[in-house]
């Protein structure tokens, strides 16, 4: 067991911003795939508007300047001035610009005013100031070098263009502010959820760690994925504390019921050490100790043997054997132990009853019931011993096929519902049961050899009494050889 | 795309009366005396718009008329 404070000091620390948080990456993932998804879908926008009426603007100059070059090589700088001419008295969008300038630099057609100096013919886009009557404008603009010094430029006005993007870029960059909030609100959001969730898991483990068997998850209602874990948690909870229960349990009844005798022992033996006058008197006791020793040792080897056949390495010694006389022989030692008590036994069996098993166990397995059936009755009582064969029962393991059905039933106290859910329990003894001699070992012991048979053990009530009954798979005679013992494989 | 290092605003020169008079004599000369009447109309309208100072919207209906004029579409 580890001690409360290595359980606090592993801990990590609950601060409002811990990296290594799971529920913090949880919402950062959140966050990040949130805006990373938003900023490719705006960015999609912008390409789609802004992009594109830039795109428009450069493949309009660019037709414009192939349509001007063919005219220059046709009509010469004349040509050229009477469409530049043209082209500026048809604009009716008003944002055309043409200049075309001769080798000293001196215009000759076009609507702009000078040669602006840093543009120069060089394949390069540009975007430049412009001045028109009452405001000053944004155009894009592009120069050719023509024959014979001439250069022209070729440009468009996009003011109107400039206020469209102003107002995209604007709605996209408040986007991105608004995606960027919801992003880090959601992934508050799923941080608490996850949180509140990891939480109430570690709230409970922790408390169970501290030794608070009693705490459970809580469990909404809601019928979702974490009321699933909370029930298979809080299951699996039950079951261990039903387990701890089971071994706390039987851990006190081996130091009580191995106490008793021992210090009964020890008690007859200090008595007779002071007060034994005579060797004889010595003896007498010395005898009553061991016999109180020996029950001591017959409790543990009964334990020995439960947890040896439980671990179910005697199986490799099963033969097929004749089950009737193996009863019979138990059925004498008790017939004559039920005579002195004046109860009558009765029997009910066939004549042959092939059985696949471990002989000597089974027998001490019915030996068993009798002896409890003797022991709870009272005078005049009847006890029956009775066996069947069930030709197409279920058996244990959802199969079908031939089942041996072995009762002992008796008329005496019997036991109330609570006292039969537990009475193959180690050391269990029902209140009623206290002053008969016994350890509680006994019914184990039948529960562990039924189950290495791959049978049940039953316990119903007899009005008055009660009857025990062991349901045991009989073998298929086709697959097993007779009385041949399978070899044991060790 | 590099921008203008010291924008110095280059001044659009069709942007201007001046401009508004020469669009206007380029209709009169075009057809002599047989200007059809939605043409004249635009004409006397944009001329008038220029003088009062409303260069652009001028410029739009003298522009028009040229279109229409030269039976262009835009
Ligand atoms: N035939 C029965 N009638 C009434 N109660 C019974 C009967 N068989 C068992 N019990 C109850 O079940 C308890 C457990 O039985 P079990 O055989 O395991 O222990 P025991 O008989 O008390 O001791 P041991 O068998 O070890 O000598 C008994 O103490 C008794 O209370
Ligand atoms: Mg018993």
């Amino acid at each position: 067991m580890s001690k409360p404070a290595t359980i606090a000091s592993s801990r990590p620390h609950s601060g409002f911003l811990r990296l290594r948080s799971v529920s913090l990456r949880f919402a950062l993932v959140y966050g990040t795939l949130f805006i990373s998804s938003a900023v490719l879908f705006l960015s999609f926008i912008w390409w789609g508007t802004v992009g594109l009426l830039e795109h428009r603007v450069e493949q309009a100059i660019t037709t414009d300047s192939r349509a001007l070059m063919n005219i220059w090589a046709e009509g010469g700088p004349t040509g050229l001035s009477m469409i530049i001419d043209d082209r500026l008295e048809q604009d009716i969008d008003d944002n055309a610009l043409y200049l075309l300038v001769n080798k000293d630099n001196k215009w000759v057609a076009g609507n702009l005013a000078e040669w602006p100096q840093q543009i120069a013919c060089n394949n390069h886009w540009f975007t430049m100031p412009v001045q028109r009557s009452y405001t000053q404008d944004m155009a894009k603009v592009r120069a050719y070098a023509l024959p014979d010094g001439y250069r022209l430029l070729i440009g468009r006005d996009i003011s109107g263009r400039t206020l469209l993007r102003k107002i995209v870029t604007d709605t996209l960059l408040w986007a991105c502010l608004m995606v960027t909030l919801l992003a880090i609100g959601g992934g508050w959001l799923v941080r608490r959820l996850f949180r509140h969730v990891i939480h109430s898991i570690s709230r409970t483990t922790q408390a169970i760690t501290r030794g608070d068997m009693s705490r459970r998850m809580p469990v909404q209602g809601s019928d979702d994925e974490l009321d699933e874990i909370a029930l298979t948690i809080n299951e699996m909870l039950e079951r261990i504390s039903r387990l701890m229960d089971g071994v706390r349990q039987v851990s006190n009844a081996i130091a009580h019921d191995l106490r008793t005798p021992i210090t009964r022992a020890r008690t007859q033996l200090e008595d007779a050490a002071l007060h034994a006058k005579n060797e004889d008197e010595l003896r007498a006791v010395i005898e009553q100790a061991v016999g109180n020793l020996d029950n001591v040792t017959s409790i543990c080897e009964a334990l020995l043997r439960i947890a040896q056949i439980e671990s179910g390495a005697r199986r490799s010694a099963f033969v097929l054997f004749d089950l009737i006389p193996a009863l019979r022989d138990v059925c004498e030692l008790y017939e004559a132990v039920a005579d002195e008590l004046g109860l009558t036994f009765v029997q009910h069996l066939p004549d042959h009853l092939r059985f696949f098993g471990d002989r000597a166990m089974f027998q001490q397995a019915v030996a068993n019931l009798m002896d409890n059936a003797i022991k709870f009755s009272p005078p005049n009582g009847t006890i029956t011993l009775s066996a069947k064969v069930l030709s197409t029962a279920r058996r244990a393991d959802g199969s079908f096929g031939k089942q041996l059905s072995l009762s002992v039933a008796d008329e005496g106290i019997g036991m109330s519902d609570a006292d039969m859910a537990r009475a193959s329990e180690r050391f269990f003894r029902a209140e009623q049961a206290r002053n008969t001699p016994g350890s509680g070992l006994g019914l184990a012991l039948v529960q562990a050899i039924v189950q290495l048979h791959d049978g049940q053990l039953q316990l119903a009530s007899n009005s008055p009494g009660l009857i025990a009954r062991i349901e045991v798979p009989l073998p298929d005679t086709e697959i097993v050889p007779l009385t041949q013992p399978i070899a044991g494989i060790h | 795309m590099p921008l203008m290092p010291s924008p110095e605003p280059v001044v659009i020169t069709s942007d201007s009366v001046a401009f508004c008079f020469r669009l206007s004599r380029v209709i009169e000369t075009y057809n002599k005396g047989t200007l059809p009447y939605t043409v004249r109309q635009l004409q006397e309208e944009g001329t008038d718009l220029c003088r009062q100072g409303l260069v652009r919207s001028g410029l739009i209906r003298l522009r028009r008329a040229i279109i229409t004029l030269k039976g262009t579409t835009p």
